[in-house]
């Protein structure tokens, strides 16, 4: 399709779908070169060139016409949906879907509307995963099984409670914090009670779910793309729940009074 | 030692107990006062005007 049939309110309705999508796909986890590459991809697909700003906040997407003509600017609000590795593929499938020409721009819109009122997977779900996952851990780092099974129920309560404080609304960095002194303070009890043999193992490990892997690789990722106002604010973020975290594990060992040292 | 259980023990009541009242309160949340039941009498009460209390404005008051 290109610009001769198609009006000037396709173009339009085009930046505002480009840019929604690109909002969308940053909140769910994606790079800005990952950003960079999709809406590029639909944009030629529409019959259009497309010029992205990513920013911390917003995405602002200038779309030009192939043939040439005047730009249609749209700015979006970056959703902050949290990471969702099933809508970050969902969204890059729907890229390719529209550039192999598999389906129509409109089919792509209500696609697109589908995917992401798609709910997430379900919380208590995600906890017993979570808490399997963080057992495991324990274990690659030496753990024996009653600092695994410590650590899953530790897991458990913490993810748990970040779940349904975030639930009510409250700051993911609180949030983080309480989840930390709780895993914490739960672990801690093989310390104290003398549960197997490996107590430092499960109160390090027992945290771990909580450190944020995907933001501190993006942040590297957005660097080596040379979006370094990204780079720097998703490392920020990321530093700052880091320091959340350990102010939770800390207050936990310090109020128990463990050492340092059996870590 | 025994300062550091007893603080444990109170810590983990106290998580057991947050745990408990915010999971009752999200089920309550999400399976009772969403139900389709419940939103027909929540919607029953709001077309009545038993709701109403006196300086109320509503979409349909003139003033």
């Amino acid at each position: 399709m290109t610009l001769p049939d198609r009006a000037i309110q396709d173009i339009d309705d085009d930046a505002g779908f480009l840019a929604e999508y690109a909002a969308w796909l940053w909140g769910c986890g994606a790079t800005c070169t990952r950003l960079e590459r999709n809406v590029m991809r639909m944009a030629r697909a529409l019959g259009a060139d497309a010029d992205l700003l990513v920013l911390p906040g917003h995405v602002e997407l200038a779309v030009t016409p192939a043939g040439g003509g005047a730009a249609v600017v749209a700015v979006r609000k970056m959703n902050s949906c949290g990471i969702r590795f099933d809508l970050n593929a969902a969204l890059s499938r729907l890229s390719w879907e529209l550039a192999d020409g598999r389906i129509a721009p409109s089919e792509a819109r209500v696609r697109f509307r589908k995917i992401i009122s798609a709910p997430p997977t379900p919380a208590v779900e995600v906890v017993l995963m979570a808490s399997v996952a963080n057992a495991a851990f324990c274990r690659l780092f030496g753990g024996d099984l009653a600092a695994m099974i410590t650590v899953l129920f530790a897991t458990l309560a913490g993810l748990r409670l970040k779940q349904l404080m975030m639930g009510e609304g409250h700051d993911v960095r609180v949030a983080v914090l309480c989840a930390a002194f709780a895993s914490a303070t739960l672990s801690a009890g093989a310390s104290l009670f003398g549960w197997g043999t490996t107590p430092g193992i499960a109160l390090g490990t027992s945290v771990l779910y909580l450190i944020p892997g995907v933001p501190y690789i993006n942040a590297v990722s957005d660097m080596l793309g040379r979006h370094y106002l990204c780079a720097f604010s998703r490392f920020m973020d990321a530093c700052v729940l880091t320091a959340c975290l350990t102010a939770g594990l800390t207050a936990g060992m310090f109020i128990l009074g463990i050492n340092s040292s059996v870590l | 030692m025994t300062q550091a259980v007893i603080i444990w023990w109170t810590l983990m009541a106290a998580l057991l107990l947050v745990l408990a009242v915010k999971t009752a309160r999200e089920y309550k949340k999400n399976h009772i006062m969403h139900t389709p039941a419940m939103r027909r009498v929540v919607d029953e009460l709001d077309e009545s005007d038993m709701l109403r209390l006196p300086g109320d404005r509503y979409d349909d008051d003139p003033t």
